[in-house]
Formats: C-alpha cells, structure tokens, sequence
C-alpha cells in the first residue's frame, strides 16, 4: 500500500535498535538498485563514546533525500522504526 | 562495477607488512567457481602464499580474510567472515605442527565495509618493524604507525580508532594477550564479535599489526533485487514465527538455556544443578543492551555489566551470554558478576576463554598435586575469582607461571614433566581443547567434527545436533533429523541411506552425517551466514543457494554448493597434511576414558551414540573413522585424501605439491 504522503515522521527508538542495519541495505537497493550502506537515506550510527558500556549508543538519523517510503520500517526485525502521521 | 560478477567486490588486498606493498588483485572467476566465498577462496590464496612448515610468528606466516557473497546485502544474520592462518596453538610438544584454518567471526560493519572498501579478501603477510594498523578506505589504503596504541586494550583501541575515522568504520583489533603472542590470544572484531579460538591475535601480533579499520562507498551489485528482497523478508518471517526468537532476543544464548546448559556439563564441580546459578532472572539485573551483527534478526550479543559489589562496572561485550556459566561450571563459581569479572578482563586483553579457564583448571590441578606453589605463582592459589584473575594478568603479561601458560598446554607438560592428557586429563585434539564433552553429549556429528576437522573447533559447524542426546531429555527424533539434512539438499533416497543403524552405531549413520555437516558448514562459512538460523532451522542451504543465485546470478543449487564445499574441505584437510598432520592426529584420546564427576553427584560419565545405545569403544571410533574416511574417498591407512580424490575435485596444485614430498 502506498501510504506516501500521509507519513510526515519516521521515529526510531534507539533502545530497541540493535544496529543490525537492515533498513540501511533496504534502503539503498530499494533507492538505487545496490547495497551500499553510505547510500542509505537512514544512517544508523554508534553514538556515544565509550562504546563500551554505554546503554545508549546508537544514533539513527535520516538525510534530507529521505522519501518516507517506509521500506526501512518494514525491513527492520526489531520493531525499532515507526511511522507518525500515516500507516504502514 | 558492471564487469564485476554480482555480489562479489572483484578484488583482493595484498599487504606484505615488512616491505610496505600494497596490491589489488583482481578476484579470478575461477576462484569464485571453484571455492565460491569467504572460507573456499580463503584456503585457495593460503594454499598460493603460505609456505608448509613456517613457524606460526614467521613473517611468512599469511592471514588471509574473506568476507562471503551474501555479506553486505540484508540477508539475515549475513555478516560472518572468515580468517584464515596457521594457528599458534601447537598440536604436539616438539611444536612442529600448528593447524591451518579459518575462525568464523560476527560482524556488523568490518566485513561489509571491507567489500564496500572494494575487497571481496585481504591478504596480510610479513612482519612490520614497528606496531601499526592497516587503514583500508575505499582506495584508501595505508599502514599507519600504532606505537600510541600498542599496549592499549581492545575497547580502547576500538574507540580511539572510532575517534579516527568515524564511527561507520569496521575494526578488527587485537589487546595485549595478542602483543605478547599468548598462542591463545584472539582478535576481536567490531567489540562484540571474536575470531578465536587457537592465537590469531598472536598471529597478528607477530606481524606487529595492532588492528585493521575497513570504510567503503561501493556499492554491492545484486542481480536479481527484487526476488532476493522476497526471499529475505521471507527469510525474517521464518525468524519472526519461530518460536525461540522472543528468547533469543531477550536474553541470547541463555533464551536457549535448557539446552545449552547440557553441552557445557563437564562433571568437573560437585555442584550438578549449578543452572540455578546462572539461570535467566540472573541476567536481568546485568544484561543492559543487545547488538545484532550485521543484518542478523536475532541480535543474541548481549552485553552485561556488573551493576553493584566488589566486581561493579565490570562489562563483557563478546561473551555470549551462555560463556558466563561455561566459566562458572568449569571453574566452579556460583556468581554471575564473577564469572563477568573474568569475562570482562578477557575481553579487554583478548584473551580466548574456554583456552583460559581450561588452563586455570591445569594450574588448579599442578597446584593440588603440589608440582607447583608460591614460589611459581607469586601468590597463594585457591579456587577462587581472584586468583583466576591475577592468572588472567600473569599470562597476559608473560610473568612467573604466565611465561608457561601462554605458550599452552604442551609447554606446560614440558615444563613441569608431566603428560597433560595421561596426567591432566586435558581433552586435547590437534593441540586444540574443544568447548564440549562427547562423553557428556554423546558423539553425535557435530562432537565428531572435533575429531575430523582440521581446525578442530565447531567454528560454524552448529547443526541440529547442537542439542544434544541427555538421559533427562529427549533426543531429536529422527524425523526432525531426517528434514534438518534434507534441508541440505539430500533426496529422501539418499537419505534413507543416510538413517540406517549399525551394530555399533543406533539411528543413523555417523560418518555420512558428520560429513554433510562438515560440507554444510563450509557453505555458511563461505557465502557469510550465522549457524545458528541453521541449526535452528531458520536458513538451510537450500535456501542459501537461492540466496547466491539472486545474488550473485551464478547458477548453483544446493548440490552444486555441497559438492563445492567438498571440495573446499578436501583442500583444507590437504593443506594440513602438508603441515604433516596424520590420521593419528583425529584422535581425542581423552573422550575414550569415562569420567567419574564428583559427589554427591557422582556417576561414570562415558562417550555413547547419539541415542545413547551403547558405549563406544575404542575399536569403534577406529571403525567409523575407517568408514569415515572410505567415504570421502581418502586413504583409509593415511585417514588423509588420495591423488586420485584430489584431482577429480581439481585440485591438482596441493595434489603436485603432495606428491613432490612423496605424502602422497
């Protein structure tokens, strides 16, 4: 279902993630027909230093080319994206 | 990028550290049609560039890294690599053989940035003057002084490097262990994944290469995207109803406990129901964040910190969550936050666990026998977390006793004259100490590969056997046996061959299950997948091979892959022969022994079938390894393969090489 238009937000809960990043593959083989993670419009990113123990270290940012096309919420395995203001 | 074969990079890194070279060479396409990925093209290149009989810590000695066709693509759980070397741990006492062979290792960006890098393989060799890292950035690719990093600990290393270059790098690293070449020192790969077991951080470490950093912007060509997007949600569904994922998710490993618990009894501690100690309410009060490696569904890295007492703040990031009672049951510890201690000190000096705890358990032994004391440790040793841990900074650091420890088991018995199998009771095969106890699991194929392996450590090799036979739980029936292997490609014909009983074996035929197991191992290993979908039934190879085909557009189904992976196994195996390994060399004399566990618990532990029929003996094992080795179409004297083998799978350079040194 083509929901573009009526989501305004992807929202990423960073405690779920887990940085496997699948929406980030997704992302690019669906915008530009290869994996390739620094073509990804969703970036996930460890965020905090040190990297060991710290409980919150992932950052998940979109690029202004984002399209809200949602292919990264459904891919995700984790439940770590959803969307405000549409449907899936 | 268009004359390039769909999945593959095209390309691989030669680096040879003590001249400075850097090379790229292009990816042959006959490498990709005859050893199709990571472990396959791996032993082709070690199989080209290390010379037989180099010392482990010569210059000579070659690490090649592979990352498979699937990785770098959503494929789940596609972020395993494979790193091929000749090992440290020595497999006699005169230290004249050490294995050749490839740990499996997680990753989340290390492989995949490696390929987008431009390299499908990286081949390191020789010996820099001075501590350095590799950086490989696109085309980017430098040998950079790390005198400012060498001394420091992995998660320190890992982060300064982040600092460096950006958090989207992949690092592989090595921590003092490795520096100071304790032959079981391993390489951490992206903070929560390893590459052990047998000193390939000591390998690295020889050649003064402290880490390797890998970012890339090309991208991974798939060739058919729109099925091979199919397939993986397809793939994830299969995951998502699987009724072990919420576990899994939850708590990793232990989400499995019952029956992980059963592979870890080792009958050496009184204390039969030490579950309680580690079971999963434990965990909730450490377990404060999980990470996935990369594309994987599960996400079973589960990272725990001590939160409170003596041992606070104390975090293990590689551990999976079932090693804290590994450490527990072997070293007899009754406390989570101890065996995190331990955990926590291995993971930042690189140090390979089950090798460590096996060898806490040797001092422990020497120590009671009164072969040493005071004077060798520099402190009183008892049973307990703190003299382990001032163990863990003695081999370490090579100091007192830590100057034997770390050179492994053989040099122990050298050192103190005495036989660390007959006298020790170390479970040891070609110098390797394997994580499981046939004599507690049954020998069921998986336990046989540690006798047939080369490398003689599961490395990937999880199949459902995984879970094994226990007098309080019911095997796998052999129905669910039957549809695992027929998830391998194997017709219900060939099956019904492959199920059939012997007198001396029940249910099925050990040596043709240890060998499908063996070939599908090396597909997972070699296109970049995790075992742990497979042995629970979430990927199969069949599903693997329409994974390569949408991929990579290469027409090859699961037979094609199975007989590939044949031949990948041949060479291996070949390989160590031209190290000089013997068929006397697949022999885990200790599993023939029974052994008798503690009271109160008290019983006579002995090394069974899988459906628990009948004791093995001796003569037994001789007489399936004989059938083993018949069926592979090897030399049933030598237990090694013959010309003839070698040439009708096309490996006629080993084949050559062989025959020139009359091993043949």
């Amino acid at each position: 279902m083509n929901t573009e238009g009526k989501v305004k937000k992807i929202v990423a809960d960073t405690k779920v993630c887990k940085e496997c990043l699948t929406c980030m593959y997704t992302c690019s083989i669906v915008h530009y027909g290869e994996s390739n993670l620094s073509k990804s419009r969703i970036v996930v990113l460890p965020g905090e230093y040190p990297y060991i123990g710290s409980a919150s270290s992932v950052k998940i940012d979109f690029t202004n080319d984002c399209v809200l096309c949602q292919s990264c919420v459904r891919a995700c395995p984790y439940g770590a994206l959803s969307v405000i203001g549409g449907e899936m | 990028m268009e004359d390039k074969i769909c999945g593959y990079a095209g390309a691989a890194l030669f680096v040879d550290l003590t001249d400075e070279k850097i090379n790229k060479i292009p990816l042959d396409e006959e490498l990709i049609n005859k050893f199709f990925g990571a472990r396959g093209i791996n032993m082709a290149y070690i199989t080209k560039f290390l010379p037989a009989g180099v010392h482990p810590f010569s210059p000579e000695n070659v690490i090649v890294v592979g990352v498979g066709p699937l990785v770098g693509t959503p494929f789940p759980s596609a972020g395993k690599i494979c790193i091929t070397t000749k090992n440290a741990m020595p497999a006699d006492y005169d230290e004249r053989k050490c294995f050749v062979g490839s740990a499996k290792s997680g990753t989340r960006r290390f492989g995949p940035m490696l390929k987008m890098a431009g390299y499908d393989h990286l081949i390191i060799k020789g010996r820099s003057a001075k501590p350095v890292y590799l950086k490989i950035i696109d085309d980017d690719v430098e040998i950079v002084d790390a005198r400012d990093l060498w001394g420091k600990g992995i998660y320190e290393t890992e982060d300064e490097l982040r600092r460096r270059h950006g958090g989207d790098i992949g690092t592989m690293a090595i921590g003092p262990a490795g520096e100071n070449l304790v032959r079981f020192a391993y390489a951490t790969i992206d903070t929560s994944s390893t590459a052990g077991r047998s000193g390939i951080g000591a390998v690295m470490g020889s050649k003064n290469l402290k880490a390797i950093v890998a970012k890339g912007t090309k991208g991974t060509k798939i060739y058919n995207a729109k099925d091979f997007l199919k397939l993986v949600q397809r793939v994830r569904d299969r995951v998502a109803k699987h009724p072990g994922t919420a576990a899994l998710r939850k708590y990793g490993f232990m989400g499995y406990w019952e029956t992980w618990q059963l592979t870890l009894d080792r009958g050496s501690w009184a204390v039969h129901d030490y579950g309680h100690f580690f079971d999963r309410p434990n965990y909730d009060r450490m377990l404060f964040r999980f990470k996935a490696d990369a594309a994987c569904p599960l996400g079973c890295h589960g990272q725990l910190r001590v939160p409170e007492g003596s041992f606070k703040g104390s975090t293990t990031y590689t551990l999976n969550t079932s090693s804290n009672p590994r450490i527990g049951n072997t070293l007899q510890i009754n406390k989570l936050e101890e065996t995190l201690a331990i955990g926590s000190k291995l993971d930042a000096n690189g140090l390979d666990c089950t090798t460590f705890i096996n060898m806490c358990n040797v001092v422990a032994s020497l120590h009671e026998k009164g072969i040493i004391g005071k004077e060798e440790l520099g402190f009183e040793f008892s049973r307990e977390v703190n003299s382990y841990l001032k163990l863990l900074d003695l081999i370490v650091k090579r100091e007192k006793i830590g100057e034997v420890l770390a050179n492994g088991f053989f040099e122990v018995g050298k050192r103190f004259n005495v036989d660390v199998v007959k006298d020790l009771h170390i479970e040891l095969v070609k110098g390797v100490d394997p994580i499981y106890d046939a004599r507690f699991t049954s020998l069921d194929p998986l336990r046989c590969t540690y006798i047939t392996s080369p490398r003689p450590h599961h490395g990937g090799a999880h199949t459902i056997f995984v879970k094994p036979s226990d007098v309080a739980h019911s095997p796998t029936p052999i129905d669910a046996i039957r549809n695992h292997f027929r998830g391998m490609g194997f017709t219900d014909d060939e099956l019904d061959k492959m199920l059939v009983s012997s007198p001396i074996y029940a249910g099925f035929s050990l040596p043709k299950l240890t060998i499908a197991s063996e070939h599908a191992c090396v597909i997972y290993d070699s296109l970049g997948v995790c075992s742990i979908l497979a042995c629970l039934g979430m990927i199969d190879v069949i599903t693997l091979s329409e994974a390569y085909q949408l991929v990579t557009g290469i027409d090859k189904d699961a037979k094609d892959l199975m007989n590939c992976a044949e031949r990948v196994f041949n060479l291996e195996k070949a390989v160590n022969v031209r190290e000089g390994f013997k068929r006397e060399d697949d022999w885990l004399e200790e599993w023939l022994h029974p052994k008798r566990t503690p009271e109160p618990w008290g019983c006579q532990a002995a090394m069974t079938d899988y459906y628990r029929t009948r004791i093995l003996t001796r003569d037994d094992i001789h007489h399936l390894l004989d059938e083993y080795y018949e069926l592979r179409g090897w030399s049933v004297e030598k237990g090694i393969p013959t010309r003839e083998k070698l040439i009708a799978l096309g490996l006629e350079e080993i084949a050559e090489q062989l025959e020139k040194t009359k091993i043949l």
